[in-house]
Formats: C-alpha cells, structure tokens, sequence
C-alpha cells in the first residue's frame, strides 16, 4: 500500500469515524442521563443537515457560525422533544414502574418519534435531495498525497467539539451534576437538586450532537430524509461495542468503525461490512459490556 | 443496573431493527378526476428517491394534459386517465406490496412507468398470474425472461451499450483499461455484466467491478478502490442520476482520479451539481438529453417548456422514464381494446412503434433471451462528452441502427 | 413543637397495606431509634417522608409545614438528609470530589458563573473547599481524601454517605442501618460518631437491625410491627414490653 493510499484510507476512516463518535457521544449521554435509548438519534442527525442546509447553503451565513447555530437549534430540538414526548411518558410511570420497563417504553416512543420526524421531514422538505457546497473544496496535493481540506476541516472540529464537551463535562459543576444523575439521579435528588432540569439539558445536549453531526458532514454528503435512518444502525452498534458510559470507548469504538470500514473496504471489498457486524457480535459475547464500558468492569 | 442497563439496551437495539429498515415515506394518491369514463392506470416509484418523484411529477404533468388534449378513445368511447401511484422504496419488498395493492385493492389492469428493477421484479410475480400489463423501465434481464407473457420493457437500458463504447473510444482514443463502480444490487450486478460484455467487445479490457450498497453516502473507499486499480476509465453502470453519482464523482476526484468518464445513464446535472465541483464531470461521455442536442425534437423542447413552466427547476431525469406511458397509449389504440390480454398477444407478436423526446422508438425481439416476443426497446439516441460545465455532441443513433448494433453484439438472430 | 410530625400515614402497595395509620413525632436534638421485625415497613416510612413515595392517607409536618407530596429534591432542600441502607456514593469520583459536589450541589450557583468564573463563584468555591475538609476531618476521612470511593473498604464508604449527606447541612438526618454488618469496635465507632453528629446540631432519625446499638444509642424508640405501630418509649420500656418480645419472638434476643 503507498503512503499516499495510506493517507487517504487514515482521512476517510477518521472523517467517517469522528462522526460516529459525536453520534454516539450524543446516544450515550442521553442514554445515561435520561434512560433512554434514543432511536430517532439518527432524524436528529438528519435535521442537523437541513438545518445546516438553511444556514449555509440558502442564507449564505458563515460557516462555523451556522454550525454553532445548527448545535444550538438542534438543542433547542431536543429540549422541545424531551418536554413533550419523554417527560409526559415519565410522568405516568409510578415508583413501581420497573426500571425494564421504563426503558422499554421510553425506546418505543422514540421509535414513534423517528418516524414522526422522518415523515415531518419528508412533508416539509419533501424528497428532493440537496446539497451542500463544501467552504474548504481544496484539495492538498503534496508529495503525491491528496487530502480533501474539507475532511481534515470535520476532523478537526470534531476534535474541537470533543475537546470542548470534554471540558463540560469534567472541569464545569454542571458536568459534575449530569455525571453524578447518570450515575445515580436519586442520590443527587437528595442532595436537593431537581433532576428533571438535567435530564433535559442532558437530552438537549446529546440532541446537539446529533445535529453537529449531521451539519459537519452536510457538505461532504448529501441532505436527504433518509440519511438519518442509515447512520443509526452502525451508532447503536458502536455505542454496545466502545460500552455504555465510557467515553474513551466511545471514541474508541466510533475510530475503529472509521477504520474497519475504510481499510476493510480497501483489502477485503464488500465483506468489509460483514465483517463489522461479525466482530461486534465476537465482541459482545465476549465483553457483553462493551470494551470499555462501565459494565466491563 | 449499569449491567442491566446495557443487556436491556442490547435486546432492545436487536428488536427495533426490523421497524429501523423499513421505515420509509408512504404513498399519496393523487385526487381522482371527475370526467365521464375513468380509466385507473397503477404505477410504483421510488419516493425515495428523485427520479421517483421526478417521474412521479412528470406523469402528474403530461397526463392530465393528455386527458385534455385527446385523451384515449377506444372502441368509440373517450376515457380519462387516472394514476394511482404508490411508494415501492426501491426495494423488492416495498414493489410487490405496492403491486399487489394495486391489482388487489385498485383493480388496475394496466401498471405503467415503474422504474427499479428489483421492485419490478418482485411486482411481475403478482403481475404475470393476473394478467396485468405491466410498461415499465428496469434494466434487470428478468422483465424480459420468455416465460413473462404480459410486461414490456420500455427503457433503453438492455439496449443503449453497443454505441456507447465506439463513442468512447472516439473521445479518448487511447483508454483501453475500464473499472465499474456499481450498486450492490440486482440493476447494478446485471448492469455491471452486460456493460463488461459489450465492452470487452469493443476492444477494452474490463479491470474489475467494484460494488457499493446503494444508500451509500461515503464513497471515498469505494473510489480510492478504484483509483488503486488504475483504470483509463471509470463506467457507472446502473447508478442512481441523481446526488449519489455526483458524491461518486466528487469521491473520485478528491481521490485524485484523472482519467475518463463514462456513463450509460446520464446524469441528472442539477443535482450532481449540488455535490460535486464540475470539474468532476469533466470528460464523461453519456448518452445526451434529447433537450441539449444542437437540434432539439419538438417533443422534447415543449416537454422542457412545460416542465419549467409548472415545476420551475428543469430536470432531466424526469423524460427518462415516460416512454411507458406513450408505449402504453400507442399499444391500446393499435389494438382498440382494452383487454390486456388482447393488447398484450397483439404487441407481442406485431410490435409497436412510438413517437418519444429522443426521437422513433419501438419494441424489439430478444432472441438471445430465447425471447421472439416483441419485449424490450430500442429508440434514437444522443451522445454527448461533458466538457467545461456543457455538453459537446458526439453523435446519434437510429432507433433502427441500434437494434443493428445489438444484433451485433449480442449474438441469437433478428431482433425484428 | 417536634420538628417531625408523621400523622396517620397509611401506604398501599396494591393489595399489600405496607402501613397503616401511623403516626409518631421527632423532637429536636434527640436520636430516635425505629425499629421492628424484617417487612415492618420502615424503609416505607422513610420513602415517604423523602419524598420518594406520597402517603395514601395522612400527612407529615416538618418545622410545621406541611411536606407530604413535595418534590424528593425539595424536602432535601428544606433540610431533610437520608443515608439509603446502600451507601449511594459516586464511586469514579474521589472522596474529596463526592464531598465537595454535595456542597457545590447545596449552594447552587448557576454553572455559568462557575465557568466563568467570577469572583463571587470563586470566593463560593473557597469556602465549599475549607468546608469540605472540615467535614472529611469530622468523619475521619482526611487521611483518605484523595482515594476513588470505589477503593474504600465498607466502613468508610458508609462514614463517606454520611459525610455526602452532611454536606447538604441537614437539620434531619435518616440513617437506614448505619451498623449492621459492623463487629463491635466498627459500631461502637460509628454510634460515637452518630451522637457527634446530633452534637452539630443534628437530629437523627435512624432505623437499626442491631438491638444492642439501637438501645445505647437511642433517646426514644418508635416500634413497627406489620405496618402498625406496636409502641413508642424509652429503650428501657421498649425491651421489657411484652409486645415487643411477642412481635420479634423466635427471630432476635433482646
Ligand atoms: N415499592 C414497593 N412495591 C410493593 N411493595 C413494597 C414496595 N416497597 C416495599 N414493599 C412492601 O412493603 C412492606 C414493607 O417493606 P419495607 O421495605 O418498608 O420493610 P422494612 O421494615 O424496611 O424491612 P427490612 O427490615 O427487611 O428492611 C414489605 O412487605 C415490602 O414487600
Ligand atoms: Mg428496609
């Protein structure tokens, strides 16, 4: 293999793979923080893109200024969605509800959900595909290594996204809080913290993710109402594989997807993707946990 | 509970899946029209994707004008047209389901104007037993198996290839090696084949087929698994027109890929554009819309005009599939009935000949399908090389002179 | 006037009547023990007045208001801390850090000013330090301040949720079987520690397994007996009353 297939095979796998690692990022802190297994992640994706698309490609706003704002708005999303779907289910729940069944219930109605946004989408956009012009449509070319500035442009800002949610989460009180409610939003009820204001900055957050996501990668593929059905499958896979509530995992998992995918491709052909499920599933029986996840342990 | 947490979230992830793949957009009839007789003609497309809904809108353009203009008289009695169109997703499934609801719930006896094959496919087992006829696009060989009594394949795609490589070789004399960048799919494995056959014939060597998923939105593996193999042309036998091939394109030029370009499937520009730098087109010889040849049919021309005047955004993937619905208009009136099986043996055995953009179009035999009914299509065409953002005509083709050149280059005997 | 007042609460769990008519009072200052045999319904009586469950009937008072179907946080907030029979620890955070963000939690200044940190944020910051030392000195934890909870061994991780608790400076404190599965030197620690605490200035409520702790420790003793209370007194009246050896007979020695 040369350098320069090299090179490029290492930028598509960490173009891809850092998408998959905000994707499931957002899953796991909603899935944490709230208990629940959020299917419609991928819709949020997908909004993330249109939203994106407005910003950018229709407004002609700045680029990073539209990311922002698609964060913001997908946020705001996701705040609106946990008040009326998730928070309306758990008031029903009574203290006897078990802790299956609430989750079970919660994945349902998420699943409601996706496809509510999936077919809103479909009304409001309709199906037309759209696309993004790319603000860095350079390409390196040097020493006989071609890179698309656009690509090491999402690496980098994922980066960015991960470094500042890394800060958040560790070095702020709020942080603090919403790792101490995923661990165990009782004791922090005791301590006299209304939970239910984490739980939805938590959803609101994860949603904000999910809708970087898909604005960051907007101008790389295009903006479709299925996009979002596409990206789920392989996040859900990732956050089992990296494990549940570890974010070194997560990252992890999402950089390996990136990488099997890429190179699989290169050397295997189709059965790359055969492979990845293969080794998801050798890898669930065998660490049930994930590889780094807190049932790891 | 952090234990039971992932177990839980494992079953659950396992048991969504089903409802994950087949969440899809669902079907809106369009409103029944209010004239003397009704004429209920089914049709499935792909609403997920643009030449569905492209095609979709198209016959929502020229049937209700053709209601107006003439509309379809048989034995004396005047009938309007009126489609019902469902969402067949593209898929085999999504086909049969749309097929079955047409011929069971809207009694149809006529489906027009389908596009994918693998809906299509899967539709001509309800189809066939119930004596439907069935016009429809598709490049699967299976819509033209001789044990099939009442489809016709009215789309150019079995037929368009032997011209397409003289002319590449006429572009780019000195490209010999070809590699083909498929969907994962029965259109694009039996596309990928044919185009190897009849390129192999016309003296390049085939390198490799390399085949992608269709939903794909990533193709930068699958075009730096090109560019490695290092062929003077890339071929895209059975790609989608629309952002697909352009994110196919703009994949291959970041990779670095220079050489030629070759499609028998023209793109859809406006949206390839949407994704791609032009200079990603640069150099691909296709067939050419009827609308930009030097000297446009007036079909064509007015078809544009319309098209423009209604939906405003020009689209080009939109003429591709309507054949059907001319072939199908010719087919009755050549027959006055409306009898499917009596439209069906008279076509079949006597062939048919329609006026399309591109120009003359008829159906031909397939002998080297074993099949001496008239089943597939054969029709004038335009090719063209992309060069700087337009483009440059190449040259045509008779509607005769292509079944010559199938004859050619499939070897069984008279197509005629 | 007692600062808890728990007035004919009743609790029914679909067919099970898990408590039945009781009423009790905690005064100030004093460590009052709840005690009776396994399914009396003492975990039940403190998930009500937590706030984690609502009475079916009856109401509870604390300082004179009325606090029955308050939000769990709320009733933390007015100065009601409780110890769950499992210690609850943020087992991945140190010590010093569980401590720390009880206090940080208790104060509640807006996350924003913290990262931002201004200067009323920081003096804040300050201050929640030097308390939470103080409270891991109290508790004999400073040796171990910088230890992940997760590696304490079990003793500590109880003085620790009681440390985490403190923190959130309650007036109240229930405690759900501080001792049990102590030996004798570890529970003779920690009801010297529980009558420092009352000490602070805390009352404690506490529900214990271990009848000799329970009786040195406790100024009066309410006991429960399949959801009804059987009697309430001094711990010298509670070990001579017949109902009392009748309710626990065969299962502990008094
Ligand atoms: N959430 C609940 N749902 C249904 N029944 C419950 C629930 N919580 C407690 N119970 C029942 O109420 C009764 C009282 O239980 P509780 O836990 O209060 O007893 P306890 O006195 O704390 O016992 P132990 O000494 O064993 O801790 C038991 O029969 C128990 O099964
Ligand atoms: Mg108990």
């Amino acid at each position: 293999m040369s350098l320069s297939l090299f090179v490029q095979l290492l930028v598509n796998a960490l173009t891809i793979g850092s998408i998959y690692v905000l994707m499931v990022l957002g899953l796991d802190i909603i899935l944490r923080g709230t208990k629940i297994l959020n299917f419609a992640h991928g819709q949020l994706y997908m909004l993330g893109a249109y939203v994106m698309f407005l910003f950018f490609q229709a407004l002609h706003w700045n680029f990073l200024l539209s990311l922002a704002l698609t964060g913001l708005a997908l946020g705001l999303v996701g705040m609106l969605i946990y008040l009326g779907v998730f928070a309306t289910l758990a008031r029903r729940f009574t203290p006897t509800t078990t802790f299956s069944y609430r989750l079970l219930l919660s994945a349902m109605a998420s699943v409601g959900l996706m496809m509510i946004l999936q077919q809103g989408t479909l009304l409001g956009f309709g199906t037309q595909e759209r696309g993004i012009q790319p603000p860095f449509p350079q390409i390196i070319d040097s020493f006989g290594v071609r890179v698309s500035l656009m690509r090491l442009a999402i690496i980098l800002a994922s980066l960015v996204i991960c470094v500042l949610l890394y800060l958040l989460m560790n070095k702020t009180s709020l942080g603090r809080l919403m790792r101490a409610v995923s661990y165990d939003p009782e004791a922090v009820t005791l301590q006299g913290v209304n939970t239910f204001w984490v739980f939805v900055f938590c959803f609101a957050l994860g949603s904000a993710l999910a809708g970087l996501a898909g604005g960051i990668i907007a101008p790389v593929f295009s903006v479709t109402p299925a996009m979002g059905q596409d990206v789920i499958f392989l996040s859900l896979l990732v956050l089992l594989v990296g494990g549940i509530g570890s974010y070194r995992g997560t990252i992890a998992g999402g950089l390996l997807i990136g990488l099997l995918l890429s190179f699989g491709f290169q050397l295997l052909g189709g059965v790359a993707e055969l492979f990845v499920f293969m080794l998801v599933i050798v890898i669930l029986i065998f660490k049930p946990g994930g590889m780094l996840g807190e049932a790891a342990e | 509970m952090k234990k039971r947490l992932a177990f839980i979230t494992l079953a659950i992830a396992f048991m969504a899946m089903p409802l994950l793949i087949s969440c899809s957009p669902a079907a809106t009839p369009p409103a029944p029209p209010a004239e003397v007789k009704t004429l209920k003609i089914g049709a499935s497309l792909p609403f997920t994707d643009s030449m569905g809904i492209d095609t979709k809108k198209a016959l929502e353009m020229i049937v209700p004008a053709f209601n107006q203009a003439v509309g379809l008289t048989v034995k004396g009695q005047k009938y309007n047209l009126d489609f019902v169109i469902y969402d067949d997703k593209y898929t085999a499934d999504g086909g049969r389901a749309a097929v079955e609801r047409l011929v069971n719930e809207d009694k149809v006896q006529f489906i027009v104007g389908q596009i994918g094959s693998a809906p299509i496919v899967a539709g001509l087992t309800v189809t066939e037993p119930a004596k439907v006829l069935v016009f429809c696009g598709g490049a699967s060989d299976k819509i033209i198996n001789p044990n099939n009594k009442y489809v016709f394949g009215t789309a150019v795609w079995r037929t368009n290839l032997p011209p397409l490589f003289p002319y590449l070789k006429q572009a780019f004399p000195n490209a010999k090696t070809i590699v083909n960048l498929s969907p994962d799919d029965e259109t694009g494995k039996n596309l990928a084949r044919d185009n190897s056959k009849v390129a192999t014939a016309a003296g390049f060597t085939v390198l490799d087929s390399v085949y992608y998923p269709r939903p794909t939105q990533d193709f930068a593996p699958f075009a730096t698994k090109v560019v490695s193999l290092n062929p003077d042309v890339v071929n895209f036998p059975g790609t989608a027109a629309g952002t697909s091939f352009g994110l196919q394109l703009k994949a291959l030029y970041e990779a670095g890929y220079k050489g030629a370009l070759v499609s028998p499937m023209p793109p859809n520009l406006s949206e390839v554009l949407s994704v791609a730098p032009k200079e990603a087109l640069e150099g691909m010889v296709t067939i050419m819309p009827p609308t930009d040849v030097p000297n446009p049919s007036s079909m064509a021309s007015q078809y544009q005009k319309d098209w423009t005047a209604k939906y405003g955004q020009w689209s080009v993937a939109s003429l591709q599939w309507i054949p059907a619905f001319y072939a199908f208009v010719e087919a009755v009136k050549k027959t006055d009935s409306l009898d499917p099986g009596a439209v069906a043996s008279n076509i079949s055995a006597n062939g048919l000949s329609w006026e399309s953009a591109n120009g003359k179009a008829m159906l031909v035999k397939r002998p080297d399908y074993k099949n001496n009914r008239f089943c597939d299509t054969v029709s004038s065409l335009n090719f063209g090389k992309f060069t700087n953002g337009k483009y440059e005509f190449l040259g045509s083709i008779s509607a005769e002179d292509l079944a010559k050149a199938n004859e050619a280059a499939f070897d069984g005997g008279s197509w005629k | 006037m007692p600062l808890l007042l728990v007035k004919n609460v009743t609790k029914v769990f679909g067919a099970l009547i898990a408590l039945r008519d009781v009423s009790f009072e905690v005064n100030r200052l004093e460590i009052l023990g709840l005690i009776g045999p396994n399914g009396a319904g003492k975990s039940t009586l403190f998930n009500l007045i937590s706030g984690f469950h609502r009475p079916d009937k009856g109401k509870i008072l604390f300082k004179d208001t009325e606090i029955t179907g308050l939000r769990v946080d709320r009733i933390a907030g007015m100065g009601i801390g409780r110890i769950f029979q499992e210690p609850t620890l943020f087992m991945q955070e140190t010590v010093f850090e569980n401590v720390f963000s009880g206090l940080h939690r208790h104060y509640r200044e807006p996350a924003w000013k913290a990262f931002l940190h201004t200067r009323a944020a920081n003096r804040e910051e300050a201050v929640s330090r030097e308390k939470a030392a103080e409270i891991l000195e109290f508790m004999d934890l400073a040796a171990m301040r910088d230890e992940l909870a997760a590696n304490l061994p079990h003793g500590h991780q109880r003085s620790l949720a009681i440390a985490i608790a403190l923190a959130c400076e309650p007036e109240l404190l229930l405690l759900d079987e501080p001792v049990t599965g102590m030996n004798p030197s570890e529970t003779a620690v920690m009801s010297d520690k529980i009558r420092q605490i009352r000490e602070r200035g805390i009352t404690v409520l506490i529900v214990e397994h271990d009848m000799r702790a329970v009786m040195s420790l406790c100024d009066r003793i309410v006991v429960l007996n399949l959801g009804e209370k059987l009697v309430e007194g001094t711990p010298d009246r509670i070990k001579s009353d017949q109902r009392v050896i009748e309710a626990y007979l065969g299962k502990q020695v008094i």
